[in-house]
């Protein structure tokens, strides 16, 4: 296999694992805020703070280790690139790494081993520190990869190898950062909402983790029927952008593309209007590969569609008080919590690969930005020891997560208070 | 070659320098973590280390990021031209972080053997490969006109590197020894004061058999090098502080040895630093193949946005920083228990 599609699947690879996580964490972060500041009042309470802090520092770990892997890949598999673009990465990373990444990371110490060593004021500030942090971490690095769509505020220098920055700001806030963060934000929102619920529908089926169980599946429940509502008005936002700004990708969404030269096919959609095949680029245009982006782009839609139904039926059991009851329901909450997950990557997958061949598009093509120097042979080599070490600790953390489920208590007869209070 | 470029040349070899000085204790803490043979003792170690390394170690990522910022086409000339050992190293800090975090998440044995491997091997293989990475930026790559590597990838395997990879791995084990006297009771403080000792011993060693190496190894930055008296300053700098190390060890003062320890890891970047300025990667095959601050410098635009960023972000770090040692002050607990 050659080096540079070597390369595209090990940079893919290694960043479809990370962003496995950063959307749990970042929710599951905001969580806790509230969980730890209900866990000073009600013991039940407390039991479900420590499980949802363990299952969060785990996936942290997981997730902030992956993501040092990415900004070491930028020198190690994509040299040519990382020229290109240091103007204007160089800046966006400088304002992530230096402000909210270095907050989340001290105080992520302070709050993880904190626990009857430091007040418990600063513990609870701690946790809100890290959920600050990791959420404008994630707006910049969104501003970068938005970047890399819809590239704004620079200017090309004379040789054509790199970009120059011109405007800061205009490049932070380039046309998509915006609609592009609240998308992913949302979708945050909803994988959150069903990893709580499918935690706790099990602590609920279990008869484990007492009543607080019941108000923090409700509050999953409403976080996930939330995010969903949410997720789709951005997203369908997205598609009214990307037909002004990136129309190669939503005619290949929308399937106009191999059907260029048919008459009479209309695509669907919202942003479609905008797309006819009359309107498209001149044959000149390149396309990204059809089956993948396509199949992604419909996985995430079919999913979101999937998911509204089904949670108006989980919304019903609650309102008409079955939900607890109904073994059924509850062990579909506890099953179905990694199909958001997919969603977001299937949606990752249409919005990067939808932009192929570029990787800056319109500027910059994803074949020339491999580094001199790294052979076949190498890629092959590190491709093999990533992704071993990768199962590795998706193994270990994912043992590690039920372990810790099946290990909560369960609480003596109600009215007595529930165990587990702070050491 | 801007003023704001030789200011980033500066702040990008200040951020290694305290990385070197604050990861450089968790690595060599880690290490003596691997070798210990007593539960309790382990047990302390950890809990000393383990509530401070992640901070510590977004101090590399400060500094590497601002490599990326600030002279991009160093940044992956080091990377992708090292490639095999950057990958190795770049898997233990991943082994590292997930040791460190999950060993007291779980009462499994088997699991904590893996954890105490994941320790061992995270610490070590990072604490000597950043060693092996500095000694060859210091000898050159062998790279040609258009910034590939001729010849073997092995080319990391000389002999200097070598020598400076051991030594790099003797002075953060020696440093670790006495961040770990200083935060154990007196007890095991003198077991640590003593490993430290030995640990100073290989060093100085290792330390004293690359520079008798380095006229002929680094022969062209000597020849070129415009800082040379920066060079001798750090040099000097480096002398009194692992005599420090030495007089302190002696005297059984850890604060005082680790201190001094610092002080030497200080120094030892600031004499590559020296050496090297104003080249950022040399190589091998003619100087003009090198990439130098100019060469690879981002416009004055970007450098002075990311100054703005860096005298708005590093401030505040240093008060985080601050905050997290104040938490966690005086005797390591020995639990390091998170719930």
């Amino acid at each position: 296999m050659d080096q540079v599609l070597l390369a595209r699947i090990q940079f893919g690879m290694t960043i479809g694992f990370h962003f496995l996580f950063p959307p749990i964490t970042i929710g599951l972060a905001w969580a806790l805020v509230w969980l730890e500041s209900r866990a000073a009042k009600r013991a039940d309470a407390d039991v479900l703070s420590r499980l949802f802090g363990k299952l969060f520092a785990i996936l942290y770990i997981v997730g902030i280790g992956t993501g040092v892997v990415m900004s070491l890949q930028f020198g190690t598999n994509r040299g040519r690139f990382i020229n290109f673009v240091s103007g204007i990465f160089g800046p966006i990373l400088a304002a992530e790494i230096l402000i909210p990444f270095f907050m989340e990371s001290i105080f992520f110490g302070i709050w993880l081993f904190g626990r009857g060593r430091v007040g418990e004021g600063l513990r609870r500030a701690s946790i809100l520190i890290v959920a600050l942090g990791a959420t404008i971490s994630a707006f910049w690095i969104t501003a970068a990869v938005s970047w890399m769509q819809t590239p704004a505020g620079y200017v090309l220098s004379d040789d054509g190898k790199r970009a120059i920055l011109q405007d800061f700001w205009k490049a932070v806030f380039n046309p998509s950062t915006l609609s592009r963060f609240a998308h992913v934000m949302m979708s945050a929102a909803t994988i959150t909402g069903f990893v709580m619920s499918a935690v706790t529908a099990y602590l609920v089926l279990k008869k484990k983790g007492g009543a607080y169980a019941r108000v923090v599946l409700t509050v999953g429940i409403a976080t996930a029927i939330a995010g969903t509502a949410l997720v789709a008005g951005s997203g369908i936002n997205e598609s009214y952008r990307l037909g002004s700004q990136q129309q190669e990708k939503v005619a290949v969404f929308r399937g106009v593309a191999e059907n260029e030269k048919a008459e009479g096919i209309k695509p669907i959609g919202p942003g479609s209007d905008s797309i006819s095949a009359a309107s498209l680029p001149e044959e000149t245009a390149e396309y990204p590969p059809a089956r993948l982006t396509m199949g992604a782009y419909w996985t995430m839609v079919s999913l979101a569609i999937a998911f509204a139904v089904y949670l108006g039926i989980v919304l019903l059991a609650l309102v008409f008080k079955v939900l607890p009851k109904s073994k059924f329901l509850l062990w579909s909450l506890v099953a179905v919590f990694p199909l958001p997950i997919v969603a977001t990557e299937a949606g990752w997958i249409a919005a990067e690969v939808g932009r192929q061949p570029w990787i800056v598009y319109g500027l910059m093509k994803t074949q020339d930005a491999v580094s001199v120097s790294v052979s076949a042979g190498m890629l092959v080599f590190s491709l093999i020891l990533i992704g071993l070490v990768y199962i590795l600790f998706f193994v270990v953390s994912a043992g590690m997560v039920v372990h810790e489920l099946r290990k909560v208590p369960v609480p003596p007869e109600s009215g007595a208070p529930v165990q587990g209070g702070r050491s | 070659m801007s003023f704001l470029a030789i200011l980033w040349f500066c702040l990008v070899a200040f951020l290694l320098a305290v990385f070197a000085v604050l990861d450089g204790f968790d690595l060599g803490a880690g290490i003596l973590y691997g070798l210990e043979k007593d539960g309790e003792r382990k047990k302390r170690i950890l809990a000393s280390i383990s509530p401070v390394w992640s901070g510590n170690e977004v101090w590399l990522l400060a500094g590497l990021g601002s490599l990326l910022a600030a002279f991009a086409p160093a940044y992956s000339a080091l990377l992708s031209s090292l490639y095999v050992p950057v990958i190795l190293v770049l898997m233990a800090i991943l082994f590292r972080a997930f040791g460190v975090e999950l060993r007291t998440k779980t009462d499994n044995p088997a699991l904590i053997r893996l954890f105490d491997l994941l320790i061992f091997i995270g610490s070590a293989i990072p604490a000597w490969g950043i060693g092996l990475v500095a000694g060859n930026v210091l000898v050159g790559f062998p790279l040609d006109a258009g910034g590939a590597v001729q010849g073997s990838w092995l080319f990391f395997l000389n002999p200097f590197a070598l020598g400076t990879s051991l030594a790099s791995l003797a002075s953060f084990t020696l440093h670790g020894a006495t961040y770990v006297a200083l935060k154990s009771e007196a007890q095991d403080r003198a077991v640590f004061l003593g490993r430290s000792m030995k640990a100073l011993a290989a060093f100085a060693a290792l330390a004293v058999a690359c520079a008798v190496a380095s006229p002929f190894a680094l022969s062209a930055r000597f020849a070129s090098s415009p800082s040379l008296l920066g060079f001798w300053i750090f040099a000097v700098l480096g002398l009194v502080g692992y005599s420090g190390v030495f007089s302190d060890l002696r005297a059984k003062r850890a604060g005082g040895s680790f201190m001094a320890s610092a002080i030497g890891l200080l120094s030892i970047v600031g004499m590559s630093a020296s050496l090297l300025f104003p080249v950022l990667i040399p190589s091998r095959l003619g100087k003009e193949n090198g990439i130098t601050i100019l060469s690879a410098a981002a416009s004055d635009k970007s450098l002075a946005v990311m100054l703005v960023l860096a005298l708005v972000g590093v401030p505040l770090i240093v008060i985080y920083t601050i905050i997290a040692y104040r938490s966690f002050r005086g005797v390591a607990a020995g639990r390091g228990e998170a719930h």
